[in-house]
């Protein structure tokens, strides 16, 4: 057995730092068997969210040696070195040791309307093809561990968390979007307060997402070229005005019932 | 008026900068060199404004038989993709005489616009140039801009959204690129026949065609056009595998991207290096 160091940032939002903990390995060790071995030999109050440890929950995400990423996928022999630095995500309000506040995530969610069919489809069985779902298939993997939106530099380095809903939330709106039964046009909120506009396609969501899910090149860009087509290409609007381009008939956001959108999300609690 | 004695609380603690441990900076350094010799070598080229056709070579000495003799016995139907298309022919014969700027100042602006736009060149150098961010999870250096962040909504870079403009403009460059191509193929003797072959020279403009074919065909863009518009796939099945090629495709855009635009700078090296005579086009003509 073979022996690393953990290095644990230890604290909560108002002081903190790294902790050394020595920890034997073992083969296929993960980053998460370290933290609960340190969890069960050395310091039981040691404060980690974790679940499934199976790449499937989400829960367990942090930085490990500054990247994001999952702790239960994360291999300790990855890191030749023998120190691994484990930290909480930053782009998140930090609440204690690897913990963090990631309640605006679900407040962002909770704005984007649900899947509504049109109002003659409503309650029946959809017929659809494999082809038409295979697209929106890919964006349901997402398992919110919220990886993407700790990488995002929109999130992270800019805190602009006022202008965009991040990339799980892009994803979330393609699945929408692109869904052959949604009967609503997402594109005036893509624009608006979801700020696709704001994403400079860096890829780095794509490259931290534990789906593997195809974040930029299938929802973003995608989302993007649509945004681009009703406000960024004036030839398409006048081809469309003169009727050689078919006409979106899919309902502005403004017209969906007002019930529709009202979805209620508990404040979080104040942090002692 | 009471003051409140309370002690006031802490401000919160920015968490430790652990920076990533890796060669992260790999990528954003390959980059910026690639690029930067690519645009002094491309500026250089432009204004250099000869040795970029083959053919002018011949012509300006009077042709074949009057001795251009680092050609031997054929010349090769050469022209650098950074004078494609060959618009200072087109002026020469509509105005009988040259322009008064290089004409490939004023074609660059095609491949310049769409390569600039594309969705996989803005990922590298917004990386590599703005550090925005340098790296995934690497900390940003102008951490002032923290608020004034507006990514890609305001001028100049809300002008990305016009990419599919550069899309359609790139056709035209591809479809001259294929037509240099079948012109490659051919080579003049010194009576001004022109003589079926294969040069060195016509593999390299080949490879060159077909990379950035590839390269224009798997834009996220073009994707979008053919397709990814659609909601509804299978009503409209011809579209839907349209989409599925080009989408395969688009998996590989950013190696294609760095592709191409090496092979078109090989090709006009390697056809500046035969029009000035410094190496001999190796050809087998039929």
């Amino acid at each position: 057995m073979e022996k690393i160091t953990l290095r644990v940032f230890r604290g909560d939002n108002v002081s903190g730092g790294l902790v050394d903990y020595p920890v034997e390995t073992f083969p296929g060790m993960v980053v998460l068997d370290a933290i609960h071995q340190i969890q069960a030999e050395q310091d039981s109050t040691l404060a980690c969210r974790w679940n499934c440890k199976a790449a499937k929950c989400g829960s367990c995400s942090a930085e490990v040696d500054g990247k994001p990423a999952l702790m239960c996928k994360t291999r300790v022999d990855q890191y030749p070195t023998g120190t691994i630095a484990v930290g909480p995500m930053r782009a998140f309000p930090h609440i204690k040791d690897l913990i963090t506040d990631v309640s605006w995530n679900y407040r962002m969610s909770a704005k984007i309307p649900p899947l509504t069919p049109r109002p003659e489809n409503e309650g029946k069985p959809f017929k659809l093809q494999q082809a038409d779902v295979d697209r929106v298939q890919e964006f349901r993997k997402c398992i919110e561990c919220f990886l993407c939106q700790d990488v995002c530099h929109v999130l992270r380095e800019h805190d602009r968390k006022d202008a965009f809903f991040g990339p799980r939330q892009m994803v979330r709106i393609a699945a929408l979007e692109m869904h052959p039964m949604d009967s609503l046009n997402r594109r005036e909120q893509l624009k608006g307060e979801a700020g696709v506009g704001m994403c400079n396609i860096t890829k780095c969501c794509t490259e931290v997402c534990p789906e593997h899910i195809h974040i930029t090149d299938n929802a973003i860009i995608p989302l993007k070229e649509r945004v681009a087509d009703d406000y960024y290409d004036p030839i398409r609007g006048l081809l469309t005005k003169i009727g050689i381009i078919k006409r979106d008939t899919k309902a502005p956001l403004s017209s969906v019932p007002n019930d529709l959108t009202k979805i209620i999300v508990h404040e979080p609690r104040p942090v002692k | 008026m009471a003051v409140s004695t309370a002690p006031r609380p802490a401000a919160p603690k920015p968490l430790p900068n652990m920076q990533r441990q890796d060669t992260w900076w790999i990528e954003p350094v390959l980059v910026v060199a690639t690029l930067v010799l690519f645009i002094i070598y491309g500026t250089y080229r432009a204004f250099e404004n000869n040795f970029y056709d083959t053919m002018r070579i011949v012509e300006a000495h009077g042709g074949l038989k009057n001795g251009v003799a680092f050609f031997g016995t054929y010349a090769p139907h050469y022209l650098s993709p950074f004078y494609s298309p060959p618009i200072q022919d087109w002026y020469e014969s509509l105005f009988h005489s040259k322009m008064a700027v290089s004409p490939s100042l004023l074609l660059l602006a095609f491949p310049g616009s769409f390569r600039a736009t594309c969705y996989f060149a803005r990922r590298s150098y917004y990386r590599a140039f703005f550090w925005d961010p340098p790296a995934c999870a690497v900390r940003e250096i102008a951490q002032a801009r923290r608020k004034n962040y507006t990514g890609e909504r305001e001028f100049p870079f809300v002008l990305q959204n016009l990419h599919r403009y550069a899309l359609y403009a790139i056709f035209v460059v591809v479809l001259f690129h294929w037509m240099h191509l079948v012109q490659a193929l051919f080579f003049s003797d010194a009576e001004g026949k022109s003589h079926f072959g294969v040069g060195v020279g016509t593999l390299i403009v080949l490879v060159d065609t077909v990379l950035l074919s590839l390269y224009v065909f798997s834009c996220h863009s073009f994707r979008h056009l053919v397709g990814g518009v659609l909601n509804r796939f299978s009503s409209n099945k011809a579209r839907f595998n349209v989409w599925m090629n080009v989408s395969a495709l688009n998996a590989r855009h950013g190696l294609y991207f760095w592709l191409s635009l090496i092979t078109v700078g090989l090709a006009d090296v390697y056809i500046r290096l035969v029009s000035t005579g410094a190496i001999r086009d190796l050809h087998i003509v039929f």
